[in-house]
C-alpha cells in the first residue's frame, strides 16, 4: 500500500507523504509526482504535514518536481513544513525557487 | 578536529555499533534507535544529528557497493561529553572526496548535496586518505561549520 495520498481538483493535485522524504521513500514518490505531471496536473503541492525528515535525495526530488512542473508551465509550492525542515530549504537556497510554507503558514 | 572533543569527554557507555546492510531500508533502521533516545540528544539537535547520520551512511549505502559488490559498511556513533561523534567506514574502494567536499551545488541542482549538508551542518567532517570512512561530529549548541544549526 502506498505510503502518501493524493487529493486531485482538475488540474490541482496535493500530495501528501505518509512519512519522512528521504533516501528510502524517494523511489516510490519520484515516479507518483512524475504521473502527476504527466496527466496534466499544472498546480502541484506536497503536503509535508506527516513528514519529520528531509534528507538530501528527499531535496533532489523537491527540485525535481518544481522543474518537471515549471517546464511543463506549471507551479510548484510546499505546505506544512516543519521549522526544521523550513530552515534546511532555506540553507539549502531551496525556497528560491518555489514558495516553502511551515505548518503555521510561515513563509 | 577539535582535540577537545577527540581525546577528552568520552562516554565509553554510550556506543552503538552496527554493520549496516546495503539498503536504504537499514538507515531508517538505524536512525529509528537515534530518535529512540538511546543517546539522550537535546530536542532541538536531533532533526540536525539524525541528518548528518543519514547523509553519511547514504553515501555509503548508494556509492560502497559500486566500487565493490561485496562490501561492508560499519557505523559507529558515540555520546562524547559535549556532543555526539559518528563514524562510518566501509571495505569499498572510497572516493574522491577532495573533489567534492569544498563545492557548493546550485540552488536549481538535483542532487550533490550530500556532503554540503554534512560539511554546512557539522562541527567537525575528516575523511580518511582513501575516502572509504567519514567522522562526524556535532557540538551541541555549537551550531554547524557554516550555518545556525
Amino acid at each position: 500500500m502506498a505510503n502518501f495520498e493524493i487529493r486531485r481538483d482538475g488540474d490541482s493535485a496535493t500530495l501528501s507523504p505518509g512519512g519522512d522524504v528521504v533516501a528510502s521513500s524517494v523511489p516510490e514518490l519520484r515516479p507518483a509526482m512524475r504521473d502527476l505531471v504527466r496527466s496534466g496536473v499544472s498546480d502541484m503541492v506536497l503536503d509535508l504535514g506527516r513528514t519529520e525528515m528531509l534528507d538530501s535525495t528527499g531535496i533532489g526530488l523537491l527540485l525535481s518536481a518544481y522543474n518537471s512542473v515549471s517546464q511543463a508551465g506549471g507551479k510548484f509550492s510546499v505546505v506544512e513544513a516543519s521549522g526544521e525542515i523550513l530552515e534546511l530549504l532555506r540553507a539549502m537556497r531551496v525556497h528560491q525557487h518555489f514558495p516553502v510554507a511551515g505548518r503555521s503558514g510561515s513563509q | 578536529m577539535n582535540e577537545e572533543v577527540r581525546n577528552g569527554g568520552r562516554r565509553p557507555s554510550s556506543v552503538l555499533q552496527r554493520r549496516v546492510p546495503t539498503t536504504l531500508e537499514a538507515i531508517d533502521a538505524i536512525c529509528g534507535e537515534l530518535r529512540g533516545g538511546c543517546f539522550e540528544i537535546p530536542e532541538d539537535e536531533l532533526f540536525t544529528v539524525e541528518l548528518l547520520l543519514r547523509e553519511a551512511l547514504t553515501n555509503a549505502v548508494l556509492h560502497a557497493p559500486e566500487t565493490n559488490p561485496s562490501c561492508e559498511i560499519w557505523c559507529e556513533i558515540e555520546r562524547i561529553r559535549s556532543g555526539i561523534a559518528m563514524r562510518i567506514r566501509d571495505t569499498g574502494t572510497g572516493f574522491d572526496w577532495r573533489r567534492h567536499l569544498h563545492s557548493t551545488p546550485t540552488a536549481a541542482a538535483e542532487s550533490g548535496r550530500g556532503i554540503h549538508i554534512l560539511r554546512r551542518h557539522s562541527s567537525a567532517l575528516r575523511f580518511s586518505e582513501q575516502g572509504n570512512q567519514v567522522e562526524v561530529i556535532r557540538i551541541f549548541g555549537q551550531g554547524g561549520g557554516n550555518g545556525k544549526f
